[in-house]
């Protein structure tokens, strides 16, 4: 993902900024009756198993936080130990994901970092003993819960005699604490399990490690979680992303990977040395590499779709990371990885070249021309070491809001005259890595509450940042949710100009997969309410209208549908409409067509920018639908979105088939549009499931409500 | 190197610049009697063992036709076979480059009869399977092989197919039936099988052909073929070998150069009929991978230097180069060792000097990106090398604000000033050293003089660049002297940019970073006397900087040598650096020098190619390098005279004093364009001269360089 959208939904600062109806929308009329008509013989494509995928990175701790379930951060110790705050204030990750420090135990010289026989990494911390007054390390900060059992494990070598004491803490009392007390050190490390039972419910609890004795002793890692763990993964947030039916997620990134090992990320986790990620600006342990990324892809029932370091990385090694994963136990790699616990290869089907390597923000980016050398470099090497996987080259369609310097005075309104320059990424991909891929990747963020103002854009110094040809705009909760549907509609109108330019496409089936995306309504950090909810829905309406091409996508990120503490989740406002979404507009659906009498008005802003050619949704304003029918032709689902704060009716006519039995519609809604499912509150939004009885003709639509309705069907009589 | 400085010793494009001595130089007046002193008691940092090292890049053929013995191109069919000219006509037909244009492959019979097989290929992406006829025989040829009459040439050939098929490999020196020799192979099968070959030319050609067919039903597939002279050396040229084994150059530096960023070292070990033809998009040129590294490494050993590798930092990432580390350094009990020594070499090659990346400032490089992104790749690729080998010494790939500036950095990022600044983001070298300090040993540099031309930054940001050149070349006027001494100039610059590093970074004198100018040369000078004068410049003034300049390496190794494909000779620049090397050899001292004619001031604004202040002793008009020889028995001094009079000038040493026989080693020719090609009596010679005892005044012959040893009495 693009630096500058950092989203992260773990803390939510809420900026009011409440947007009043009251903007003066070109609204084209509504007719009395709102008249929809759906054609069960007009299908398009069936829903791909990846419409509703997810992407997930390791932007600084966010896999840690909210997947994994070790407690103990920098269990490397990768930084240095002390009591006082790093001179430089250089920033660690993200809001909520800054890590837990260690600390001295007794004064700060008594812990030094040996830099000379390090346990992993380029460094371990030494502690001088006395024989009295304890020395140590502590973490603070953790979260316990009341009788739950931590279980994990530490590396410790020392003068032979020193009497280590690992406790846990959980209060300031002589008793508030459980204590592990190690049996005589040597001189190599030993590894010593470690099990504790909390006493209390704690969000400030702590990890100590101290000794007493003369001489030293070294602490090579350490490690704790809670023993529900599932193979390391949180339960409780891997049940909930399980109900999201998600297909597949984009692994391991995003940003981190172009300065990062593959290599350094399999075989014995202790041993895995710590680094440290300048995409991001974090320090990285490693823990989840590509053996836990398979296991979590299987614990929530997804396929892994995994891309290549091609920033800092190489062919080779992307080859190598192929055979590592897919190659049988005959191949080099493919034995290390039975090794390391895996025998069986993991067949991973897609692969991804590269993250956003068209970006001045990606680390190593190069020249267009240079990069479709070395995509061919990746292809072909990745290709001869497993055939059989389907590969995507990671491209860039043409839009105006990218441009910078001159192009943007001169060619903003006029995108047709920059393609095939080093600004067409994805034509770029097209014309010289013909051959060496099966789909292009696109990526796209949005952000409510302004609009590319294409007059202004032109005007701005050639070095000002893109984001400065933006106004800020009232938006009725009906634009700001269409806002975001409109750059998927963008999206497939460049599409179709790639396929005109390039008709092979079509014969070769080259498909679209918008892989990272996502939408910020007002704020980045702003937690997801019905709102947005609504905005997804048209988001997913527009997606689904366009199963010709665009066969995988992945929301930015997986656990963003998530709202989570360190101990408990629950899934947010985004994740009700992926699960509502994926439990009903099932892989093999067929999308049938959907008109009515009522066209989405025209373009309120001057075609260009960020403003397609006409606006999202189907021609049923003000609501936007879309219908399908069940794999299996025994229901009509029809999804309805009502980003208005009126109810709203609409007759419904279908053709081809018959309604017969009872109908049910499933409803998102609250009180209001700030509504939003918090983890330890009551939740406010809830997707409702109600029986309608016979098929009707006249359905009514709730306000600012998401709907889906599954009516049963029988082949039309003649 | 740079790819619009495309220089080559061995084709000489004579362009027509001869420099009259008539240009207005500021010159001030000489002195009516030259004074030289030189103090033995002033002694710099010894001259390094690397101090005329050689630089060698798989530029297109280069290796293949300088060095190598191979006498086939294409020999992995990397390119279809047709009796047609491919549509466009292929860019090395022109150029510098037309010597390196490989020979083809043609069908014998009718083309269709030669059909590529894509599916089960020998080696590579494909491989050429041949219809065949009962009778007629059908095959393929390749022409223009030079051979010499009575030499015996070796080699072998892969082939399967229908059992049956008679096949003819025929050695060919001329029209008549006789003019060929012949080996005939009849037991295919399906399964490739390889089979010798052995010929004896019977005349000289230098149109041979080779010539494969078969008759029979059915089809027969070639894998890969190889022709040699016998007498090559393991692989090698033995006559090349021999004429660069003078030059005691140290090191060389391999194997690239540009090429290097698309290039995957993997691919260039093991058996050499199983590697892969690769495509080199940086010189647009297929390889086939024959010289790949155990190769290159006995390329060093018979040339007596240690190798200096450049790994891929283009393309290619830390884990692979760390690989290639353990591949060349590793014992036997690592994984890539084990594989070198399955290769046939299981002594580790123990190779020191480890560069990263090649010229990755430049936006010419595959691959080229950011400085701010360049520094942490560097960093991962040092620490990654440094895990495998601790002992290696690493360089880092530098540029300072000359390279920037004149070979238009500044240009391509878009700077409202042109010269690059000390501590910009157009400061590489100055990035690495703010951002990568601990990950290198020492830093290198790279440039390329063009002769005729002077930067001017004002021309550079006007806006009508010259084609063929850089923006910002203009033609300059020169004299012969200011002529040689441009490219000197250039060395001068970087020694006054190396300060001004070690100003700003001052722990580089502690922990004793050094440079490494391990690309140079003078570009569109051809070897001749002139472009001589000017190389013994840039050695003078190199020899001036052994405190930081280590190391450096001359665009090519081969550059060397005026050589055909059966005959090589040193050329003009070949015997300069065996002239340098003999006497300014590794432990030399350098002596201080001073005199009373100080170089003439800078003839334009210091910028760009110019320097603060000329480069040069202050002996003007000749320049003047003094060294003690290693044991300190003998004072040695360089003098060159890119004049066309004859200079006289008295000798003052202090220090030491001077007894019996000197001698003189003196290069000189009757005119500048003098020079020495392959076949041709020489026209330019280094003649030995015995001089009676020391003497205070010595001559120095019009365009001439000259070295004097004087004894030192005990």
């Amino acid at each position: 993902m693009k630096a500058r959208f950092s989203l992260v939904l773990v803390t939510a600062f809420w900026l009011a900024c409440s947007v009043a109806g009251t903007a003066q929308q070109t609204e084209s009329t509504v007719p009395d009756r709102l008249t929809v008509n759906i054609n069960t013989q007009q299908a398009a494509e069936p829903v791909s198993k990846y419409e509703f995928g997810m992407f997930i990175e390791h932007i600084g701790s966010l896999v840690y936080r909210s997947l994994w379930s070790e407690k103990l951060d920098d269990r490397k110790f990768y930084f240095p130990i002390t009591s006082k705050e790093e001179a430089s204030s250089q920033r660690q990750g993200f809001p909520g994901m800054q890590l837990r420090k260690w600390r001295p135990v007794g004064p700060d010289e008594v812990v030094t970092m040996d830099k000379v026989h390090p346990f992993v990494g380029d460094q371990s911390p030494r502690i001088e003993l006395d024989s009295a007054t304890p020395h140590g390390i502590r973490q603070s900060g953790l979260a316990l819960v009341k009788g739950k059992k931590y279980a994990g494990r530490i590396y410790l070598c020392g003068t032979p005699g020193s009497k280590v004491k690992v406790s846990l803490v959980w209060g300031e009392g002589a008793h508030d604490r459980q204590t592990i007390s190690v049996p005589t050190l040597s001189e190599a490390y030993k590894k010593i399990p470690l099990s504790f039972t909390a006493g209390t419910d704690s969000v400030a609890a702590s990890l100590e490690i101290t000794g007493t004795g003369t001489g030293n002793f070294h602490i090579g890692t350490v490690s704790l979680m809670p023993t529900d763990n599932v193979q390391g993964f949180r339960p409780d947030t891997i049940a909930l992303l399980r109900q999201l039916h998600s297909g597949f997620w984009r692994l391991p990134g995003g940003n981190f990977l172009s300065d990062w090992s593959w290599y350094d990320a399999v075989g014995d986790p202790d041993k895995r040395p710590p680094m440290f990620d300048y995409a991001w600006n974090a320090m990285q342990t490693n823990d989840v590499g590509m053996d836990e990324f398979m296991t979590l892809c299987k614990l929530i029932g997804v396929e892994p779709y995994i891309t290549v370091n091609a920033g800092f990385g190489d062919a080779h090694s992307a080859a190598e990371e192929v055979e590592y994963l897919n190659g049988s136990v005959k191949t080099r790699l493919g034995a290390e990885r039975a090794r390391n616990g895996h025998p069986e290869p993991y067949h991973i089907k897609f692969w991804d070249i590269g993250n956003e390597p068209y970006g001045a923000w990606q680390l190593g980016r190069t020249d267009l021309k240079y990069y479709v050398l070395k995509h061919n470099e990746f292809a072909k090497a990745m290709l001869k070491v497993d055939p059989s996987i389907t590969l995507l080259a990671s491209g860039n369609m043409l839009e105006a809001m990218d441009l910078t310097g001159e192009m943007r005075a001169k060619d903003l309104d006029n995108l047709k005259s920059l393609e095939g320059t080093p600004q067409d990424w994805t034509g770029g991909l097209l014309e010289h890595s013909w051959g060496n891929f099966s789909g292009i990747t696109q990526h796209w963020y949005a952000q409510g509450g302004r609009h590319f103002d294409l007059e202004k854009a032109k005007k701005l110094a050639p070095d000002a940042p893109t984001d400065d040809g933006y106004d800020k705009i009232d938006q009725t909760p009906l634009e700001y949710a269409r806002y975001p549907a409109n750059i998927v509609h963008l999206k497939a109108q460049e599409w179709a100009r790639y396929q005109q330019r390039f008709p092979d496409m079509l014969k070769k089936k080259i498909f679209l997969s918008m892989d990272e995306y996502a939408y910020f309504g007002e704020s980045f950090n702003r937690a997801p309410d019905l709102k947005l909810a609504l905005a997804y829905g048209m988001i997913f309406n527009e997606m689904l209208r366009h199963t010709d091409f665009l066969t995988m996508s992945a929301h930015t990120m997986g656990v963003s549908s998530v709202d989570y503490s360190p101990t408990a989740a629950t899934l947010n406002a985004t994740g009700l409409m992926f699960k509502l979404y994926g439990s009903h507009f099932v892989p093999g659906s067929v999308p049938v067509a959907l008109s009515g009498n009522s066209p989405q008005p025209a373009p309120k802003y001057p075609i260009g920018g960020d403003q397609p050619e006409t606006n999202s949704g189907s021609p049923t304003y003000p609501l936007d639908m879309f219908a399908a029918l069940t794999p299996d032709h025994k229901f009509l689902t029809v999804a309805v979105v009502n980003a208005t704060k009126s109810e709203q009716k609409f007759e419904l006519n279908v053709t081809g088939m018959q309604l017969a039995g009872k109908s049910e519609l499933w409803e998102l809604t609250g009180k209001d549009l700030e509504a939003a499912n918090k983890v330890g509150q009551q939740p406010q939004l809830a997707v409702k499931e109600i029986p309608l009885g016979d098929a009707t003709q006249a359905i009514s639509v709730a306000p600012i409500s998401v709907n889906v309705y599954q009516f049963p069907v029988t082949q039309a009589a003649q | 190197m740079k790819m619009r400085i495309a220089l080559f010793a061995v084709t000489a494009m004579w362009l027509g610049c001869a420099s009259m001595a008539s240009a207005q130089q500021p010159e001030q007046g000489v002195p009516g009697r030259l004074t030289i002193n030189i103090d033995t008691q002033k002694i710099s940092e010894p001259v390094s063992k690397y101090e005329h090292g050689m630089f060698i890049e798989h530029i297109r053929t280069l290796i293949y036709r300088s060095l190598w013995s191979g006498m086939l191109d294409d020999r992995k069919f990397y390119f279809p076979i047709s009796s047609k000219e491919p549509e466009a006509p292929a860019a090395e037909q022109r150029g510098p480059f037309r010597r390196l244009a490989l020979r083809k492959w043609r069908p014998v019979g009718p083309d269709d009869v030669v059909v590529m097989d894509k599916d089960h290929p020998f080696v590579g992406e494909q491989s050429p399977r041949i219809q065949l006829d009962s009778s007629t025989a059908h095959g393929i040829r390749q022409s223009g092989l030079a051979l010499l009459k009575g030499k015996k040439y070796v080699g072998r050939i892969y082939l399967r197919g229908t059992p049956g098929t008679k096949v003819k490999v025929s050695l060919i020196w001329g029209e008549g039936v006789a003019e060929r020799q012949t080996v005939s192979i009849a037991n295919l099968s399906n399964a490739y099988k390889k089979f010798p070959l052995s010929f004896t030319a019977k005349a000289d050609a230098n149109t041979g052909t080779f010539e494969i067919t078969g008759t029979g039903s059915g089809d027969f597939y070639i894998g890969t073929v190889s022709l040699m002279p016998a007498d090559n050396v393991q692989g090698f040229r033995p006559e090349v070998i021999a004429a660069l084994r003078q030059l005691h150059s140290g090191f060389w530096r391999l194997p690239g150069g540009n090429f290097l960023s698309d290039w995957n070292w993997y691919d260039s070990v093991g058996d050499p009929d199983k590697r892969p033809p690769m495509f080199d998009n940086a010189w647009n040129a297929m390889q086939t991978n024959d010289v790949g590294m155990d190769e290159f490494m006995t390329l060093c050993k018979l040339l007596g230097v240690d190798p200096y590798i450049t790994v891929n930092a283009g393309f290619g990432d830390a884990h692979s180069a760390a690989d290639e580390v353990e591949y060349m350094n590793g014992s036997v009990n690592t994984r890539l060792g084990a594989e070198r020594a399955r290769n046939g070499h299981p002594e580790p090659y123990h190779v020191k000097f480890w560069d990263i990346g090649n010229e990755p400032y430049g936006t010419w490089q595959l691959g080229r990106t950011d400085l701010k992104y360049y520094v942490l790749k560097h960093n991962e690729f040092a620490k990654a090398m440094r895990q495998v080998d601790p002992s290696i010494t690493i360089l880092a790939s530098g540029a300072m604000p000359d390279e920037m500036t004149i070979e238009g950095m500044t240009h391509a990022m878009h700077l409202d000033n042109l010269q690059a600044q000390f501590g910009s983001d157009a400061d590489w070298t100055g990035g690495l050293l703010a951002h990568c300090w601990g990950n290198f040993d020492g830093i290198t540099e790279h440039w390329y003089s063009r002769a005729g031309y002077r930067f001017d930054i004002t021309h550079a940001n006007a806006p009508a660049p010259r084609p063929g050149v850089e923006p910002g070349y203009v033609p300059a006027e020169e004299t012969l002297l200011e002529w040689a001494r441009h490219p000197s100039n250039r060395v001068h610059l970087k020694a006054e940019e190396w300060k001004e590093y070690q100003d700003r970074f001052p722990a580089m004198i502690g922990k004793k970073i050094f440079l490494s100018i391990d690309e140079y040369s003078y570009s569109g000078a051809p070897p001749n006397l002139k472009s001589a004068l000017a190389y013994a410049m840039v050695f003078n003034e190199m020899l001036r900087h052994t405190d930081f300049l280590k190391m450096s390496a001359y665009t090519m190794g081969v550059s060397t040598l005026d050589l055909n494909a059966t005959n090589a000779v040193l050329n003009t620049t070949g015997l300069l650096f065996k002239m340098y090397g003999d006497h300014f050899g590794a432990g030399s001292l350098p002596v201080a020098v001073t005199g009373n004619s100080p170089q003439p001031a800078p003839k334009y604004p210091v910028g760009g190619d110019q320097p603060r202040t000329n480069a040069g002793s202050p002996t003007y008009p000749i320049d003047v390098v003094a060294a003690l020889s290693a044991d300190r028995k003998y004072l040695k001094v360089a003098i060159v005279n890119a004049t066309e009079s004859a200079q006289s000038l008295t000798l003052n040493v202090t220090g030491v004093r001077l007894g019996g026989p000197s001698t003189l080693w003196q290069m000189t020719a009757k005119d500048l364009d003098a020079s020495n090609r392959v076949g041709e009596k020489p026209q330019v010679e280094v003649k030995e001269t015995s001089l009676r005892d020391a003497t205070q005044t010595l001559l120095a012959a019009p365009i001439s360089v000259n070295i004097y040893q004087f004894p030192i009495a005990q």
